[in-house]
């Protein structure tokens, strides 16, 4: 008896849902691997435009990208940023984030930050006062709050599963774009960067942590 | 002591020309070789294993027969696993597009898929149905999530097991409910039902006593109050999937009572 209630029950569902779909007449498959260089191109063109607007580019930014160690330690954290990016977006879809992603993107990350603290001790270019920018940390923080937004905006957009995990992604990597593009920026004293353009990655990485935790991560519509 | 002139390395050009005769010569010994030693001792090898197999077989029948009997298993099972999933794809891409009958046919397939595998992973848990049919409304509400270039299953698993954790966690934090998705439904029943509270009251008592607040709330929302799904969806805060979900299983819930009580 509880069966065939229960069948019945399970086939008033589908037939309730399968009628959705009917007035649905088709949708439209997220997009996450678009919506992620999506954003992951405006989020560098539009911070790099500010950054620039705000206080000139470091002098000889170029030429220090081309020696070997400085050229590793910004590669690194540009193959973070990119494997950020499309983890974020892949949180969104469930059953998609890879294992190889997660490593390739922690290792690359261990390297930068790792590659920076050890500039600490040993920089790997001269450290200078050249291109010194009054309010760098405040800088990274005020422009990684659009991006962070936008991107949970997206996200919201596909299912996400683990708020918390998505809001932690987005909200690290949208500081991590303007960290990254800050050390080429901003003066190079590696404790500076360290204190100032990368310590704010992991304060709105919590942020994102907890916020995503609350925000409702389902649309009305869904 | 030896003495070593350095005329005694230069080559003799007759060698270059003995060289390649030589080398045929070497190349045919090894081929001999190959051909009468070798290749024989392989093929006796290879007869020996034969021979020690097929005694074996003849031993132990028993054992090659559940052996085949194994292998033939795993290919049918592993040909109906590349059925399934490429069949799940078409359905879920057909369902994109609109298709309501692919649909139809897909949540029914995946209707019990789901419930074995909440039964395999999570025993016989009392609330299974609920669970079975919010796994397919998780599925319903991401169904735009899955690409068909990728594989269906992942994608499928992650958010039943995703789903049902969910669940889990919140029965074991409110036992004594009976719905498993109340955590929207604070709004009290009195809220809506009208100005009379004596006939809410005992509505309340007689008839909704044994609901939950979740479903007496849909139940008087849509059936009493005379609310449409959008409508009932907006007040209690859902969606108005969910509060058809919700209708229909707390008429399941007071079916179930009435038939105990008759």
């Amino acid at each position: 008896m509880a069966d065939m209630t229960n069948n019945s029950s399970r086939g008033n569902l589908i037939d309730q849902l399968a009628g959705d779909i009917a007035k649905d007449h088709g949708i439209r498959v997220y997009p996450a691997a678009r919506y992620a260089w999506s954003w992951g191109i405006l989020a560098a063109l539009a911070v790099i435009g500010v950054t620039a607007w705000v206080a000139p580019l470091r002098a000889g930014f170029l030429s220090d990208l081309l020696t070997l160690r400085y050229g590793i330690e910004m590669a690194s954290g540009l193959l973070m940023a990119l494997g950020l990016i499309v983890l974020a977006f892949r949180t969104a879809v469930p059953g998609s984030v890879s294992p190889l992603l997660v490593t390739t993107t922690l290792l690359a990350g261990i390297l930068w930050v790792g590659m920076v603290a050890w500039g600490v001790f040993d920089p790997a270019l001269e450290p200078s006062m050249v291109g010194k920018r009054d309010h760098c940390l405040e800088e990274v923080l005020i422009y990684s709050f659009p991006l962070a937004v936008l991107g949970g905006a997206l996200l919201r957009r596909g299912y996400v599963l683990n708020g918390w995990l998505s809001g932690a992604i987005i909200g690290f990597v949208s500081t991590v774009i303007p960290a990254l593009i800050m050390q080429l920026a901003c003066m190079y004293v590696p404790m500076h960067a360290l204190i100032y353009h990368l310590s704010p990655a992991a304060f709105v990485g919590l942020l994102g942590c907890l916020l995503g935790a609350v925000i409702p991560w389902r649309s009305s519509r869904q | 002591m030896l003495q070593y002139s350095a005329t005694a390395f230069d080559v003799d050009p007759s060698l270059d020309e003995a060289r390649p005769s030589a080398l045929t010569s070497v190349q045919a010994l090894s081929d001999k070789v190959l051909e009468r030693v070798v290749d024989p001792g392989n093929r006796a090898l290879a007869s020996m294993a034969d021979l020690l197999k097929r005694r074996a077989d003849a031993d132990h029948p028993e054992t090659v027969e559940a052996a085949n009997q194994a292998s033939a298993k795993n290919t049918r099972t592993l040909e109906r696993y590349a059925e399934d999933e490429a069949r799940w794809s078409r359905l879920m891409a057909e369902s994109q597009q609109g298709n309501d009958g692919s649909y139809r046919e897909l949540l029914s397939e995946l209707g019990g898929v789901v419930e074995a595998y909440l039964r395999v992973n999570f025993g016989g848990i009392d609330f299974l149905e609920d669970c079975v049919q919010e796994c397919l409304m998780a599925i319903h509400q991401g169904r735009h999530t899955y690409d068909v270039n990728r594989p269906f299953r992942p994608w499928l698993f992650t958010i039943i097991r995703h789903r049902a954790i969910d669940l889990l966690r919140k029965r074991s934090r409110s036992p004594d409910t009976t719905s498993v998705d109340d955590e929207q439904s604070n709004i009290r029943f009195e809220q809506f039902s009208g100005e009379d509270q004596a006939d809410e009251h005992t509505l309340h008592d007689e008839i909704f006593g044994g609901l939950s607040p979740s479903f007496r709330e849909a139940l008087v929302l849509t059936k009493v109050v005379g609310l449409s799904m959008r409508e009932a969806a907006d007040k209690a805060n859902i969606s108005e999937a969910a509060m058809k979900v919700r209708v229909h299983r707390a008429i399941g819930a007071l079916k179930k009572q009435l038939s105990v009580a008759s």
